[in-house]
């Protein structure tokens, strides 16, 4: 056995060694006016609407478009993993969230579009040019209309309403699915969501992996979760699981995004089955954003696609491809905001001064407190 | 490779004369390892690819386990161990994997183990039983991940068919956790324990069994004094077997578990909630643990049961065993067998029918084919094609190297002997998550970070070595042991009239291993169109692979999508196995026929 070790660290020897002496060969792709021919886009989006995108850009300018969806926490894991050396170019949807915290790590390239103008709320664009935003998603609530008359019970209203005993059976199981906080950008953002209603401003400062960094009190956020945890069945893996299991019965309330929901309500025929609402304390919305990789082997090709995402002609695909959100181009580039999205009345909802700064450096803080508050990682059986 | 004259240090002294024998018969044996380039080229390479493709990765994650990013700066520490382990939340999933694990090795054994006794002891009447049986062996080995969770669920969910729509109960919230992660494991599981087990019942010889009855112990007694303590090591060695696939298991918990987390989803789950840097180091630390519980129920398996079944239970019963007909035995058995039988076929029923569903509204199905469109055209058409390409070059490389690898453990003596067997058997212990951690953290930037074998990540090869890696293990058992039952003087024979290795085994070897060369290429295939937890994280947008889309689709709830899915790949891996199956028939025929030809001539 130890002359085996011994061949091991022979062997691992010149592995080593003759890495060494590869390295550093890796070639620059010279970058000319030229267009490439091909492009590798992640998508944070739904899968339709990410699949229409790409089959118009590569349409309009004659190229191959290779594309793969995964989630937000997906998306930005692989991104930081690849370090640098990118399989893919440009990102396109998914929540602002990896965004920020791609363009901390160095790994976004900046980028000012031809097309910067048809974004005027500075809230959609990234002050530095690392991401433009597409679309706005609202946070709200969910539910199985005949499962409610089946229990007896009434919708939510408000933020508050969600504590109320009712949501639970004799048994303490509760009706109301909800995402879950390490996994789901939706429920990262009900958590900052809730944290900065029930702060009213008060903050603290706390060690932050050896930083002094200040955020919002969020002693009454955690009170709420506590409470809320009562009531709730299950917390979903990915944000949009809910409004999934909603049209079926296999979920009762749902908190999650709206645009989902019409998603479940058009495209996957569950109509009138489900309802929707919005907190009337306010709440909180996402922005869907895009922008190029650092390191990406296609630069040219990745900013005509930026350019592409900030028109009309791009982001109206959602809405013929099952993703609903509100867009955030500027009325004067004649953009037209979903119709589904009108017709459920999406347009009278109140929305908070949602605080993104506090978010961007502290939804890892209140994560923590949030596990440490709830600790629901025990079954539910 | 000079410290090869030491290799049988073990030789005890003897009488001078068997010394000297002794010593000369080494020197001629290390003189004809060294005339054998083939040999050594073959080994080196192996060595390598081991090294690079098992070893490598693991140091990675051993290496991340232990960083610390505070203040700006990476530290080493132990740290992130600390906080797992003071953590609830961590401590809990550790607990339900070890919980689950235990329940569902237990359950997978004894149904496994009924299964085996009925099909060998047994006289079961007619083709039915048999077809049932082959049917129910076979199906979870060849399905998908998810498939029997969106069966579970469909039928005893909140809004099941038979929970909600039969019975009228509102809410079966019960279902999700414990209960759905348990009943789902025993029933992919229970197939690997019974076709393990079959084969050590049929081994044991009948006349045992038979003397204790003619001196008049009762069938009861001769099963609880004979035939347990015979198959007692074969038991344990199922037990772990299963415990280890159901730590390992990823897809099942991740869908029927509701908010329970388990070793494997919570490894996922950080590292990819985009939690930043410091998720990925704990990930990389709950891998080691998970993996540290893995190894060291493998070595047990590996190291004590393992070598015990080989002793109790030597070689092929003499006889064909008179199988048990006694109506009080058999028919409880057999209708307790086809009970669960049914009941596992009956959920690829459903799947088969959930992916002609428009949604899952159980209280208002509409059928359609828009699934099957979807999943044959497009993105659907293309994942099958990444599917086929990167299994069909895996799984011969893979039996072919498995093969290699079984005929030098056997047949050679050579330095790092012990770490090819060793290492080539370690991926069944390394969960799938963690291989592919491993792989992503190690190779995205080149061999420790130098750019060296850089090209490799993002191809479709990089894929096809994760399938191989996780194969490996079956197949060089399956080779190992049909090699042991090949005596040397046939291949030495060859030698001495001066073929050199590659010859003799091409001439001599292969053919006679050739069934269980044929059987691991369908093992590896099959293992590889249904992979999942390795290669999720490989997927990139050139390479999508089919199980990955299924996992996309099942995550959104859309599960009719994801059957429709789930069924090609079924049929699939039915038809290949199928095909493998006539091939070695036909293979097996032939070589009768000429041998029988010869005979006469």
């Amino acid at each position: 056995m130890r002359k085996s070790v011994k061949l091991l660290a022979t062997i691992l020897a010149i592995t080593a060694v003759s890495g060494m002496t590869s390295c550093g060969k890796t070639s620059d792709s010279s970058t000319g006016d030229n267009l490439e021919k091909e492009l590798n886009v992640i998508g944070g989006c739904e899968e339709p609407y990410l699949k229409a995108v790409c089959e118009a850009f590569a349409t309009k300018y004659s190229v191959k478009v290779n594309y793969i969806r995964l989630s937000a926490g997906e998306m930005e894991s692989k991104v930081e993993g690849e370090d640098g050396n990118p399989t893919s170019d440009v990102l396109f949807g998914g929540t602002t969230d990896p965004y920020n915290y791609l363009k901390n790590l160095n790994l976004l390239e900046k980028y000012k579009s031809v097309n910067d103008g048809n974004i005027t709320d500075s809230k959609f664009k990234d002050v530095d040019n690392y991401w433009y935003g597409i679309y706005k998603g609202i946070l709200g609530f969910m539910w199985n209309k005949a499962k409610l008359t089946e229990l007896g019970l009434t919708a939510p209203t408000s933020w508050a309403d969600l504590l109320s005993d009712k949501y639970h059976s004799a048994a303490n199981k509760g009706y109301i699915t909800w995402s879950h906080p390490s996994t789901a950008g939706t429920a990262k953002l009900t958590v900052n969501t809730i944290v900065q209603l029930k702060a009213n401003g008060k903050k603290v400062t706390y060690d932050n992996e050896g930083t002094q960094t200040t955020a919002y009190d969020d002693t009454e956020g955690m009170k709420y979760f506590k409470s809320l945890d009562t009531n709730i069945a299950e917390y979903t893996k990915s944000g949009s699981g809910a409004s999934k299991k909603v049209g079926s019965g296999e979920c009762v309330i749902g908190v999650g995004f709206l645009h989902d929901a019409i998603y479940q309500m058009v495209d996957q025929k569950y109509g009138n089955k489900i309802g929707i609402g919005a907190p009337s304390e306010g709440t909180a919305f996402e922005v869907g954003a895009t922008g190029i990789l650092k390191g990406a082997k296609n630069p040219n090709l990745a900013k005509k696609f930026v350019d592409f995402a900030l028109t009309p002609e791009c982001v109206e695909l959602g809405a013929t491809n099952g993703s609903y959100q509100f867009l955030v181009l500027d009325e004067k580039t004649g953009v037209k905001q979903p119709q589904a999205a009108i017709d459920a009345g999406l347009t009278s909802v109140k929305t908070m001064d949602y605080d993104f700064d506090d978010a961007k450096t502290n939804t890892s803080h209140y994560v923590t407190d949030w596990m440490t508050a709830v600790n629901k990682a025990a079954p539910t059986a | 490779m000079a410290e090869t004259s030491t290799i049988q240090e073990n030789a005890k002294p003897d009488i001078t004369d068997a010394n000297t024998y002794k010593h000369q018969a080494r020197i001629i044996e290390i003189k004809k390892f060294f005339k054998d380039p083939i040999t050594i080229v073959a080994i080196a390479g192996i060595i390598f690819f081991l090294l690079l493709f098992t070893i490598y990765p693991l140091i990675i994650l051993l290496k991340d386990a232990f960083v610390r990013r505070y203040g700006g700066v990476d530290q080493t520490t132990t740290y992130q161990f600390s906080y797992i382990f003071s953590t609830l939340n961590y401590q809990v999933s550790i607990k339900n994997s070890l919980i689950i694990g235990l329940v569902v090795a237990l359950g997978a054994t004894l149904v496994g183990f009924l299964f085996a006794y009925v099909d060998v002891y047994l006289k079961v009447k007619g083709g039915f039983m048999r077809a049932l049986f082959k049917i129910v062996s076979l199906l979870p080995l060849v399905s998908p991940p998810f498939v029997i969770s969106i069966a579970i669920i469909v039928l005893f969910g909140n809004s099941g068919l038979i929970t909600n729509r039969w019975w009228g109960i509102s809410m079966n919230q019960g279902l999700y956790g414990y209960p759905g992660v348990m009943v789902v494991e025993i029933i992919t599981f229970f197939p690997t324990a019974y076709l393990m087990l079959k084969g050590l019942l049929k081994n044991i010889d009948p006349s045992l069994e038979e003397a204790a009855r003619d001196m008049g112990a009762s069938r009861w007694h001769v099963f609880w004094t004979v035939t347990m303590p015979l198959m007692k090591p074969g038991l344990a060695n199922a037990f772990l077997v299963s415990f280890i696939e159901s730590m390992a298991d990823f897809a099942n918990p991740m869908i029927i578990g509701g908010s329970m987390e388990t070793m494997s989803t919570q490894i996922y789950n950080t590292l990819m909630g985009g939690n930043g840097i410091n998720a990925n180091y704990q990930a990389a630390a709950m891998s080691l643990i998970l993996l540290a519980i893995s190894m060291a129920f493998f070595f047990i398996q590996k190291y004590v049961f393992e070598r015990k079944s080989y002793a109790t239970i030597s070689g092929k019963a003499t006889r064909a065993r008179i199988q048990i007909d006694d109506k009080s035995v058999v028919i409880p058995l057999e209708i307790f067998c086809s009970f669960i039988s049914i009941c596992v076929i009956g959920l690829y029923v459903v799947v088969i029918m959930v992916s002609f569903w428009q949604n899952m509204d159980t209280s208002d199905i509409v059928y359609t084919i828009a699934n099957w469109k979807e999943a044959t055209t497009g993105t659907g058409l293309d994942s099958l094609k990444a599917t086929l390409l990167t299994s069909l070059i895996a799984a011969p490389l893979c039996a072919l190297m498995s093969m290699i690898i079984a005929y030098l453990i056997v047949k050679r003596k050579f330095v790092g002997r012990g770490f090819i067997e060793f290492t080539s058997m370690l991926a069944m212990a390394i969960p799938g998550t963690v291989l592919g951690l491993g792989f992503i953290r190690g190779f995205v930037k080149g061999v420790f970070h130098t750019g060296w074998m850089q090209g490799l990540y993002g191809t479709i090869w990089i894929i096809i070595i994760v399938f191989i890696v996780r194969s490996l293990p079956v197949g060089v058992r399956s080779g190992v042991a049909a090699l042991r039952q090949i005596d040397k003087s046939i291949e030495e024979s060859s030698y001495d009239m001066g073929a050199n290795s590659a010859h003799v085994f091409r001439t001599v070897t292969l053919p006679l291993i050739k069934d269980s060369f044929f059987s691991s290429l369908s093992t590896s295939f099959v293992r590889s169109i249904t992979a999942i937890s390795a290669v999720i994280l490989l997927c990139t947008s050139n390479i999508k692979l089919m199980t990955y889309v299924i996992n996309e689709f099942a995550g959104k709830g859309a599960y009719g999508i994801a059957s429709a899915y789930a069924t090609i790949l079924i049929l699939v891996a039915g038809v290949t196995i199928g095909i493998f199956d006539f091939l070695t028939g036909l293979l097996g025929k032939g070589r009768k026929i000429k041998g029988a030809k010869k005979d006469n001539g």
